[in-house]
């Protein structure tokens, strides 16, 4: 009797022989040891080697996005050329240090504005800030490792352009020489027992044109095709402005570096637990063609957050967009309160997080935004600081 | 599983209108297993993205001439790319170690114990594919993508027949590389 071939054998065991020949093989196999023991060794390799590749599998947060957000930008890429998705990854580190700056874009291009229809273009300004609790469960794949916060993050390093960019930040010596280089004049605290460490960032300006199929598409894939984008969204620029900034920290602050350090992750709170960072900068700007719809945009953005329509309709109406910073918090992770500081209102923030507590006070004021921020539980060292500003 | 034909023929596609809606249904179709070969490969989302449209720009470009199996074609593209990448990659070990920490990701906790361990097993596997000859190192990767033997064959243009005696090999060689990779 001939013994089956091992090309057979590792076929048969992938139930890739055509039928009448896997009856075969398992009739020889029925009176043949040795094909038997054979057949026993390929299939113990093959689950080992299937268990090795099995670690390779994109798991959760790799997962490939939607095919359709896939084509959408495919669509787009041919439009323009092939060529520049191929440099497109290389533009991904300098999304890195702007995600801030695109949260706060995405704020404030929301902001319908009722004055808006007149003017030619609309220009906003910072003039005072509030807090939006929002539901994080479903922003939970937008702020996660996740396929969409990858689109988005595709999305706007594909549309955006520069038109200031980013430096490194430069420390300052002295509070003269930190209003020199940031182009307005610096508030400290008076009183401080050291000199704090001064950092100035030039700031950026960007601009993107908004893409609706591509937005649509991920609104869609994010479980919320009940949202709609107006059509006359397709192809408006926004361009946003985000002066030259100044923070004073006191204690022992991180110093400033282009990229974060991976080894410091998580450790933040040991290192740096004394550290509060004073940030203040000339309110940013954004400006959209007048004929956008953003009141209609703002309530999709209220809805898409967690509002039902009626509770999205009555918050835009609290609110005066066009001068307003919305800092959206985590409804179950963080508690803010209204606070007198800096002779106005502000807000303190608080994520009572019981591994990193974490604080900021936020407020507006003569058309500079300020924020305080810091480690650990003791927020009294943030008014304390602000009631101290000369 | 098996990976349907799609005819993207140039003679069928009377007008560009037909044939942009064949060439979506093709992406819509394998856009996913794409990616998922070529994450094998690589390890990197961004890169497997990039090399994933890549894939489909090669196809839409040019419809290739055989036209009957478009999945073996656009697989053979990918695995291709992605396994050059691979052999291209030991300058980017260190993307690998800093998978994770992704632009415009924010902290979410993971158990940073377990990435490591999964992190030093993936640059293990990987490893072992690179050494290997190309042929059995994309076939594992196609295999265990859950490509059938008819898609194998096609996407590496091999006989359907030898399928099961290449693997065999494969995994054989496979499994002596991996063994070496241990300290």
């Amino acid at each position: 009797m001939t013994h089956l071939t091992e090309n057979t054998l590792r076929t048969y065991l992938d139930h890739e022989l055509a039928e009448a020949e896997q009856a075969l093989v398992q009739d020889h196999l029925a009176a043949c040891a040795a094909c038997r023991a054979e057949l026993a060794a390929l299939e113990t390799r093959a689950a080992i080697v299937k268990a090795r590749l099995a670690a390779l599998a994109p798991g959760g947060a790799e997962a490939p996005r939607a095919a359709s957000v896939a084509l959408a930008q495919f669509k787009r890429k041919e439009k323009s050329t092939m060529l520049q998705s191929l440099f497109s990854r290389r533009m991904r580190p300098v999304w890195a240090g702007v995600t801030l700056v695109a949260v706060l874009a995405i704020a404030l291009s929301f902001a319908p504005v009722r004055a808006l229809a007149s003017s030619f273009l609309g220009l906003f300004r910072v003039q005072q800030v509030t807090v939006l609790p929002v539901d994080t469960t479903s922003l939970k794949a937008l702020t996660g490792h996740s396929p969409l916060t990858a689109d988005i993050g595709q999305m706007f390093s594909d549309s955006v352009k520069v038109t200031r960019a980013a430096q490194d930040p430069k420390e300052a010596s002295s509070a003269a020489e930190a209003s020199q280089l940031a182009g307005f004049n610096v508030r400290l605290p008076a009183d401080q027992s050291a000199a704090p460490q001064l950092i100035v960032d030039n700031g950026m300006a960007f601009q993107f044109k908004i893409d609706r199929a591509q937005a649509q598409a991920l609104i869609d894939e994010s479980g919320r095709k009940d949202l709609q984008l107006p059509a006359s969204v397709d192809g408006a620029v926004v361009a946003v402005d985000v002066p030259a900034s100044v923070s004073a920290g006191y204690g022992t602050c991180p110093k400033p570096t282009k990229s974060e350090d991976p080894d410091r992750r998580g450790s933040a709170g040991r290192l740096y637990a004394d550290c509060v960072m004073f940030v203040q900068m000339p309110s940013p700007t954004v400006s959209t063609p007048p004929d956008l719809d953003l009141a209609q945009l703002a309530e999709l953005g209220l809805q898409f957050s967690g509002m039902t329509a009626q509770q999205a309709h009555d918050y835009s109406q609290t609110v005066d967009w066009t001068s307003t910073l919305v800092i959206p918090i985590p409804q179950n992770g963080a508690t803010y309160k209204q606070v007198p500081v800096d002779g106005v209102t502000g807000y303190l923030i608080q994520r009572p997080a019981d591994d990193a507590p974490e604080y900021a006070l936020v407020w507006a004021k003569d058309g500079m935004v300020y924020a305080i921020g810091g480690l650990g539980a003791d927020s009294a060292k943030a008014l304390a600081l602000a009631n101290a500003l000369k | 599983m098996t990976v349907a034909s799609q005819k993207l023929n140039a003679a069928d596609a009377s007008t560009p209108r037909t044939q942009e809606t064949a060439f979506e249904t093709v992406f819509l179709e394998h856009y996913p297993r794409v990616y998922a070969v070529l994450f094998r490969l690589v390890g990197d989302r961004a890169e497997a993205e990039d090399l994933a449209l890549e894939t489909f720009w090669k196809l839409w470009e040019r419809a290739p001439a055989q036209t009957d199996n478009l999945g073996g074609w656009l697989f053979r593209v990918a695995v291709r790319l992605g396994y050059n990448a691979l052999r291209a990659a030991r300058r980017r070990l260190h993307y690998e170690e800093s998978a994770g920490r992704d632009a415009l990701t924010f902290d979410e906790p993971v158990d940073p114990a377990r990435a490591a361990e999964q992190r030093a097993e993936r640059a293990r596997v990987r490893a072992a594919l690179r050494q290997m000859p190309p042929r059995e190192a994309q076939l594992l990767v196609l295999r265990y993508s859950g490509l059938a033997y008819k898609d194998i064959a096609a996407a590496l243009g091999v006989a359907p027949g030898s399928v099961g005696a290449l693997l065999a090999r494969a995994e054989k060689d496979f499994e002596r590389l991996y063994g070496r990779g241990e300290d």
